[in-house]
């Protein structure tokens, strides 16, 4: 469903993907870990078609990114790291806005009420807190009901609460049929959410598994630490 | 479209400083000179004709039209591209060249509505009504394309809000001295007034001011605002930067 084989790309003289080679299955949550600049970021743009790879084989639900990124841009949502809203657009307007670029998008109010946003439905996106920036985010990437999500950095600044309900949305969408491809900092996270991760340092794969596997010797954050401490 | 053009339209009306500087403003200029007596009698500082019909109008869709197009409009396209929501809508299924249209238009129906403002205020004051409605049409639709083609390229290189800012200012001040607003093209040397003739602005005013009067237009000045929406229009088209 979704293949990315021997991926390389640079930005002029810096390799940000040297090797990355790894399938997501339908229906999977896929997990992507490692450190600032380990070239996850990169990994998701190349396969979204936002960015061009250099070199590699990359298909998106049996679609080539870089020819077909129309197809893509319908079936796949996607999540910024640093996705902005004018701050003078209310969560409602940005959600209705969105909805109206996909054929068969979600109802933006139920929508709204999955992110648990209710309250802040009328207010300006410049007036929200981080938290519910991020959840504004997350809403505009599942408002088209794509068949694919991609979301980098999916809590970061949410509270405990704002975190868990986000998981609790995101197992409801998986539910639902959703194959979700996940960029995180947070081993809590991907051990709850993930089937299986890869653990991508200084731009190769150096470890692919299920969570329970990769921390099979104690906890996934020592795992992580001892793949990525090179 | 029409949900990005409504979205815009909002976010316009909720940018209340942008508005006010183009439509009210002309119309204070308008109201602040255009109440005095001389206004409205043959100046000999101006070759004789009368303030109320020929430049105070001219200034204030000069002013309106160069606040819109050149302000306004880059104002929020480069915003749009430092914050990323040029960015975020490239990964949907629509393009940010949609959320410059809407842009275009939206500010466009502004800089519209500020032709029977201006002019109905100044008519009010006593100002003759134009000698020919068809050419004020003709003109402010090609001055209109002119200054919004050079608003789109200031829109397509600067990088944020603030440098793009800069730009709009850099041409936008020069433009108003050359078109005559800080002082009558009467009181030009020569050689001044015909560099003015040739920008964007300088012959947006004087064609307004040649609709207005019944004189003939000057086909050179036409073509200035002609080819520099071309121009203006293609290497922005070019060199769009959509992140």
């Amino acid at each position: 469903m979704i293949a990315i084989e021997h991926l390389h790309k640079r930005y002029g003289d810096v390799v940000a993907v040297e090797d990355v080679s790894f399938t997501v299955e339908p229906n999977e949550i896929f997990g992507i870990i490692g450190t600032n600049g380990a070239g996850k970021t990169t990994t998701v743009e190349c396969l979204t078609g936002v960015r061009t790879a250099d070199g590699g084989r990359l298909v998106m639900l049996g679609l080539d990114p870089a020819t077909q990124r129309d197809e893509i841009r319908r079936r796949v949502g996607v999540q910024l790291q640093s996705s902005h809203l004018p701050d003078r657009l209310s969560v409602r307007e940005a959600l209705q806005l969105y909805a109206s670029f996909y054929e068969d998008p979600r109802d933006p109010d139920e929508l709204i009420e999955l992110l648990g946003l209710q309250h802040r439905a009328g207010a300006r996106y410049g007036k929200l807190s981080g938290g519910e920036k991020q959840r504004v985010s997350v809403g505009l990437a599942l408002v088209g009901r794509p068949q694919v999500a991609v979301l980098d950095e999916l809590t970061t600044g949410l509270d405990p609460h704002a975190r868990r309900e986000v998981w609790t949305l995101i197992e409801r969408l998986k539910l639902e049929g959703l194959t979700v491809i996940l960029v995180s900092h947070f081993m809590d996270e991907v051990e709850r959410l993930c089937d299986r991760v890869a653990v991508i340092h200084k731009g190769r794969v150096v470890a692919l598994d299920t969570p329970s596997r990769l921390a099979a010797h104690g906890r996934l954050e020592d795992a992580f630490l001892e793949l990525t401490t090179v | 479209m029409n949900q990005l053009i409504a979205c815009e339209a909002k976010l316009t009306v909720r940018e209340p400083v942008g508005l006010a500087f183009s439509l009210v403003l002309p119309l204070v200029i308008i109201l602040a000179f255009g109440l005095s007596a001389s206004a409205s009698e043959p100046d000999e500082e101006l070759g004789g004709v009368i303030a109320l019909d020929t430049l105070l109008p001219s200034i204030g869709l000069a002013l309106s039209f160069g606040m819109v197009a050149i302000f306004m409009l880059p104002g929020f396209m480069t915003d749009y591209r430092a914050r990323g929501i040029l960015r975020r809508l490239s990964t949907t299924p629509v393009h940010p060249a949609k959320l410059l249209a809407a842009q275009v238009i939206v500010q466009g129906a502004i800089a519209l509505i500020s032709v029977p403002l201006v002019l109905g205020l100044a008519v009010a004051l006593g100002m003759s009504f134009p000698e020919q409605p068809l050419m004020v049409v003709v003109v402010v639709l090609l001055g209109g394309a002119a200054l919004f083609a050079v608003g789109t390229l200031v829109s397509a290189v600067a990088p944020d809000a603030k440098i793009g800012y800069v730009y709009s200012a850099m041409f936008f001040f020069p433009s108003l001295f050359f078109a005559g607003v800080w002082l009558p093209k009467e009181q030009m040397p020569d050689w001044l007034s015909t560099i003015g003739d040739f920008t964007p602005l300088g012959a947006f005013r004087e064609s307004l001011e040649n609709a207005f009067t019944g004189t003939s237009q000057d086909p050179l000045m036409l073509l200035t605002l002609a080819v520099t929406a071309v121009a203006a229009g293609t290497v922005a088209a070019r060199v769009f930067r959509w992140e």
